[in-house]
């Protein structure tokens, strides 16, 4: 699970503000979170080092540290959709081999790729990280019934086109 | 696949990732890095300023010939790079378009360009490129030699031949067709994107007339926009260069959102395409009558 209200909850005054200690302790919950966002393991990890480096720049600005992961999350969509401004995405291209489970895994990673950004991220948001609308909300910069329209507009596309690569 | 099924994947594909790989001083090192990278930047770019200065005041020297600059090729791009490769494979009747757009573009336009039947294309040379370098795609009538025809038969005519060329670089050859080249799948500029004015946050156009391209005034006539349509309740109304139209009677509509490309087929009359259907017309409505007391 990514970082859930228990796992949070003192973990930045326990780190003390040591960035070895906050990374052990998220790092590795924010680089599952890149990957869902990006499919893209190499990036994945380039993104979660940056993103590490610029919230953990800003954690001695933060009015309360126990946002420092909500915070975290945040930073990171930012450089995701940052990063998709200057290029297309492209999940990384595994090989299936040929097994139908792995075809429609495959197919599932390349039609969440191709989502909007804020439209996958959102849907992450919620089936992965369990987070609530209000608190996805925050982390994109919009109202709930935005994030609850994305998530229904992201699930329709993924449909179609799950179904569309399922017919090829 | 339903939701908790999505749940579900999520999961262990997240449960295959491994830890990050540097550890948490080498993080530290690389913040470091981009301090002193800032640092070095910061120098060069004083370094190129004074170099600049230096250049711009030589420039005005009147003995001196001020230096040519090369024109980017998207400039008369079809006309030139392009139309000498297209002659390399026979005769060109006409230009029979140009479309300047982005390498982002290019290859949505690669992915949905043969239809939602046809084999898609993943991944190819142009990922690799940066989404914002500029490409023009040219588009050729005439007759084309084939290279290799299908084995057993007579290779229809090629009549259509299409060809890349990006900013500053040899063009490409796309590929040769028998035509006429399906102008339902040309590269269309892109359309209403979140955060520009007059768009919303699913990328369709707000009923505004203050709005960017293709939703506000001063859409070109004959050139298709790409553009998204809410369709949950058929396809009625759609908000485009800067008016309202109207479809009569609505269509439905495959799926809630759908993605097409709008154009400007005459001053009253507007078209939405979408790979797969037929295309939809709307036509203009006239601005709403003022209530009296407006």
């Amino acid at each position: 699970m990514v970082m859930t209200r228990a796992s949070e909850e003192g973990l930045v005054r326990a780190a003390g503000g040591r960035l070895e200690t906050l990374y052990e302790l998220h790092g590795h919950d924010l680089k599952r979170l890149a990957y869902l966002m990006t499919g893209n393991m190499a990036l994945a990890e380039d993104l979660t080092q940056d993103a590490f480096i610029r919230a953990a720049g800003r954690l001695g600005h933060l009015r309360d540290p126990d946002r420092f992961p909500a915070y975290l999350r945040k930073t990171l969509v930012n450089m995701v959709r940052d990063h998709f401004r200057r290029k297309t995405p492209t999940p990384a291209q595994h090989g299936s081999g040929g097994s139908r489970d792995l075809d429609a895994e495959h197919d599932l990673r390349i039609a969440l790729a191709a989502l909007p950004y804020r439209q996958r991220a959102a849907i992450v948001f919620r089936y992965y990280a369990d987070l609530p609308d209000e608190e996805t909300a925050d982390i994109l910069g919009c109202r709930r019934a935005t994030v609850r329209s994305l998530i229904a507009r992201g699930l329709s596309e993924l449909k179609i086109r799950m179904e569309v690569s399922g017919n090829e | 696949m339903n939701e908790s099924e999505l749940r579900e994947r999520m999961h262990e594909w997240a449960a295959r990732v491994p830890p990050p790989g540097p550890d948490p001083a080498r993080i530290a090192g690389r913040g470091a890095r981009r301090a002193a990278r800032t640092i070095v930047a910061g120098i060069a770019a004083v370094a190129l300023i004074a170099a600049g200065v230096f250049a711009a005041a030589r420039t005005i020297q009147p003995d001196r010939p001020a230096r040519l600059v090369t024109p980017p090729t998207t400039t008369g791009a079809c006309d030139g790079p392009g139309l000498h490769l297209a002659q390399v494979y026979g005769t060109v009747n006409r230009i029979a378009g140009r479309y300047p757009t982005n390498v982002r573009n290019l290859i949505r336009w690669l992915y949905e360009r043969s239809g939602p039947d046809e084999p898609r294309p993943t991944y190819g040379q142009w990922h690799q490129r940066d989404g914002d370098d500029a490409i023009t795609v040219c588009v050729y009538e005439g007759l084309f030699d084939v290279p290799k025809g299908p084995p057993g038969g007579t290779p229809p005519p090629r009549t259509a031949l299409s060809i890349f060329v990006p900013d500053r670089e040899q063009p490409r050859l796309d590929s040769v067709g028998p035509g006429p080249f399906d102008w339902a799948y040309t590269p269309a500029p892109p359309g209403c994107h979140e955060g520009e004015p007059g768009c919303d946050e699913l990328g369709l156009c707000k009923w505004e007339t203050e709005a960017a391209l293709p939703c506000g005034n001063g859409v070109e006539q004959g050139r298709a926009y790409r553009y998204r349509l809410w369709g949950h309740c058929g396809i009625r109304q759609a908000w485009f260069d800067g008016r309202l139209w109207q479809t009569d009677p609505p269509v439905d509509a495959p799926s809630d959102m759908v993605e097409g490309t709008m154009t400007l087929i005459a001053a009253d009359e507007a078209r939405f395409q979408v790979p797969g259907l037929d295309p939809i017309t709307f036509r203009a409505q006239p601005p709403p009558t003022p209530a009296l007391c407006d």
